[in-house]
């Protein structure tokens, strides 16, 4: 398989040239250049997915001559997990996440190859800067293909724990989202560049952009099911740097996708929307840099390596080159209106950008708070869980006040009279909500809040949607159901956020039932003992074992009962791989029952010979919205998405 | 308006100021090898550290009636021994490196949590 890296320095020599005739072709103003650094773009795309195929033919082939295929699975593991291999190891990963770059710029280039953009070039120049900087990662750090010396009868098989659905598709989205970001990027850095700072850059790139978004927000939950279902601690975020670090570019991109609304409408924040992109493609580098440079300890052992000196540099010429833009641009990027009200929505839009930011830096300094102390005091000194929720807690509670108060604006200036009629019925309805709150026992003052706004979110979407469909019913002499139709299509684009809104309100709602209200307990039960959390009564009946292809289990049967009622068995169990030359692992597999109102979710921790048990059980309120909430914004997101390439073509045609 | 503005920023800066130094100054944790806690024992003792080291083989004692799990953790020299209330984590045993987070006290160290290395393998291995 010496061919597959061959490709692989076959493509990167065709980044350097893509690099090299887009840039010279725009200097030279020579069409002819620019058309074959095009043509060079395809053949990177061509080149890379043939050395993946040879890749995933190496793994399913078992071809243990390779180190790559040797160190990440063996002859027992399920093909499916065999494929996600691919992308379980440095090397692997980071041939994927070129692959996504160069498949990125190729469909960018094609779908845009009869548009005339005057930014055209400049984008997809840029973008083959970052392909080129991936590639030579792979072809000179961490190269895929490299061989053993001698040839190993059997793998080492993957760590169990990432043999698990979960993880099939979280490093893949999560790389789809980092890998996104680079086009919008490349956009922001071409503005910077022709000095064209308008919002032609933005209506260019926002579906780039949205997309890469969507795909960062389901990587990451999807991370935090597989931390819940696979970890085994009962929770989905533990503030570890690693998750950290995927977290940062979501909380700027986050910011970005409001803010470039704000230029659109208003031609504000031109400087802070360049800055914004930019720093999100940053943190994307830095995510990727804290995973695996080393430079931080965490629960993940980490090794230091080189490849993380390089990703200092990259950051570095980035940060260096856009400094240099700004400062060139600065006359440009001056925008020509101001904030005209605090009661505006690009006031509003202004404060969750603050926020976002206040909180991205935040994170930011505490993740990275042990490399700084290691340099300055010698000492690795930890931030701990406190710190990080001390912050984000207040600042997530005002980010859901924003959120729940940010329709009731107008552009510009909200009247009086207007903010009023718009806000009262929401604002009353939320105060029975939360004196029935009161009522029903619920005293947390930081719950009352959330489950406030959640709760006003909701209700001043639902007032402006209804009272829409209502004047539009009264002025237009039709059913209503006609009108609230006719008013959901008048604006696409806007109700379809608020959808994500909704998502959001949900995965709020969860957070706050799963860390405020959780109950916990710890026991050891001989067989046929029971033991209660809340309403469950739970009977552990018997002990019983099963032998895998690459794991022996052992399981623990336990009845679930409501009042005498009962409800069905949950069957939590414990692993033991088999691996061909690696170490034999254990990890336990938690049993859940989950239904909308909670999640019952039990760890079998560990046994005796007598056939006691000991478990870990939790009831974790309101889980499940967290997973319906992702599913809803995805879907709000998709809309937005379909409705925009339609519009655009319709437009063109 | 311009005033207004400062002022608010301001005094958001200055809650999140605040929140920042209390943060930091609860939850501050040193991180040491073992050999590195026995060298300063006397400054950590009765504060947050998270230690890292290997099992010391057949060292690990699980009162499964009680609930309470003892070790102990090494890097080759001296030993400290770990006392942890509640169950380990999944993939807690001999072979893996694990890192401590508590309070040394009487001898013993508390940990409140135990925490395995990762299940990743990103990282280049050291040559």
């Amino acid at each position: 398989m010496a061919l597959g890296f061959y490709l692989l320095l076959a493509a990167f020599a065709l980044s350097a040239y893509s690099t090299w005739a887009g840039a010279s072709g725009i200097k030279l103003n020579k069409n002819s250049l620019v058309k074959n650094a095009q043509k060079a773009i395809y053949g990177q795309f061509f080149l890379v997915t043939i050395s993946v195929v040879f890749l995933a033919y190496s793994l399913i082939t078992r071809d243990f001559s390779l180190k790559y295929v040797a160190e990440y699975s063996d002859r027992q593991l399920p093909m499916i997990y065999t494929i996600s291999a691919l992308w379980a190891g440095q090397a692997g990963s980071l041939l994927f996440w070129a692959w996504l770059l160069t498949i990125f710029n190729a469909l960018y280039v094609f779908i845009n190859r009869n548009r005339q953009s005057k930014l055209y070039p400049y984008v997809f120049t840029i973008h083959s800067v970052v392909t080129l900087f991936f590639l030579m990662l792979v072809v000179y750090t961490s190269n895929p293909f490299e061989k053993l010396p001698h040839l190993l009868p059997d793998g080492y098989g993957l760590n169990p724990l990432l043999q698990n659905p979960e993880m099939i598709f979280h490093p893949p989205t999560l790389f789809l989202g980092f890998a996104g970001f680079t086009l919008p990027f490349a956009f922001a850095l071409a503005a910077l560049i022709k000095g064209n700072l308008s919002s032609e850059w933005l209506d260019q790139s926002r579906n780039w952009t949205l997309f890469a978004w969507i795909s960062l927000t389901i990587g990451n939950l999807l991370g935090a099911q597989w931390a819940y279902v696979e970890l085994g601690w009962g929770g989905y975020w533990a503030w570890d740097p690693v998750e950290n670090a995927s977290l940062l570019p979501w909380l700027t991109g986050t910011a970005f996708v409001h803010s470039l609304m704000v230029q659109k409408t208003r031609d504000m924040m031109r400087g802070w929307n360049v800055t914004l992109i930019i720093t999100t493609f940053l943190l994307t580098i830095l995510g990727t840099f804290i995973t695996r440079s080393g430079i931080i300890s965490s629960v993940h052992a980490f090794g230091r390596s080189n490849i993380g000196t390089l990703f200092l540099v990259f950051m570095g010429v980035i940060l260096t080159v856009f400094l240099i833009l700004i400062f060139w641009r600065w006359q440009k990027l001056q925008s020509k209106t101001k904030v005209e009200s605090f009661l505006s929505r690009e006031f509003s839009f202004l404060l969750n950008n603050f926020i976002f930011i206040v909180l991205m830096v935040a994170i930011l300094w505490g993740t990275m708070y042990p490399a700084f102390t290691e340099i300055f005091i010698g000492k690795q000194i930890a931030l701990g869980e406190i710190y990080f929720n001390k912050i984000s807690v207040p600042i997530g509670i005002f980010l859901i006040f924003l959120l729940s108060v940010c329709p009731l604006f107008s552009w510009k200036q909200t009247k009086n009279n207007k903010l009023i009629k718009k806000a009262i019925i929401p604002v009353i309805g939320t105060t029975v909500f939360i004196i029935i709150l009161l009522i029903s026992g619920i005293r947390h003052f930081n719950s009352l809040l959330v489950l406030g706004f959640s709760f006003l979110t909701v209700s001043v979407i639902f007032a402006e949607i209804i009272q829409g469909a209502i004047s539009r019913k009264n002025s237009h002499q039709e059913k209503i159901l006609q009108s609230l139709r006719q008013v959901l299509k008048s604006n696409v684009r806007r109700y379809s956020g608020y959808l994500v809104h909704l998502g959001m309100v949900m995965i709020y709602v969860a957070i706050v039932g799963t860390t405020v209200y959780k109950q916990e307990k710890e026991i050891t039960l001989p067989k046929g003992a029971q033991t209660t959390i809340g309403d469950y009564r739970i009977v552990y009946s018997k002990m019983g074992e099963r032998h895998d292809a690459n794991k022996d289990v052992l399981t623990a049967e336990l009845v679930i009962y409501k009042g005498d009622k009962k409800l069905g068995v949950l069957i939590p169990e414990r692993h033991l791989y088999k691996s061909g030359m690696g170490e034999r692992q254990q990890t336990s597999e938690v049993a859940l029952r989950s239904n909308l109102k909670e999640d019952l979710y039990v760890i079998f921790a560990s046994y005796q010979d007598d056939e006691s048990a000991t478990f870990k059980i939790l009831l974790n309120p309101m889980m499940i919205w967290m997973w319906i909430g992702g599913f809803v914004i995805t879907v709000g997101v998709i809309i937005i998405l379909v409705h925009s390439i339609r519009d655009k073509k319709t437009r063109s045609m | 308006m311009n005033k207004k503005l400062i002022i608010g920023g301001g005094i958001i800066l200055l809650v999140v100021a605040y929140l920042f130094w209390s943060g930091m100054k609860e939850s501050s944790v040193y991180f040491l090898t073992v050999d590195e806690f026995f060298a300063q024992q006397e400054e950590f003792t009765g504060k947050g550290a998270r230690v890292n080291g290997e099992i010391v083989p057949g060292s690990i004692n699980w009162d499964a009636h009680n609930l309470i799990l003892t070790f102990q953790l090494t890097n080759g020299g001296k030993v400290l021994d770990v006392r942890h209330k509640g169950v380990a984590p999944d993939t807690f045993s001999e072979d893996v490196s694990v890192v401590v987070e508590g309070k040394y006290g009487d001898g013993i160290f508390h940990a409140t949590q135990i925490m395995t290395k990762c299940p990743s393998k990103y990282e280049a291995k050291k040559e």
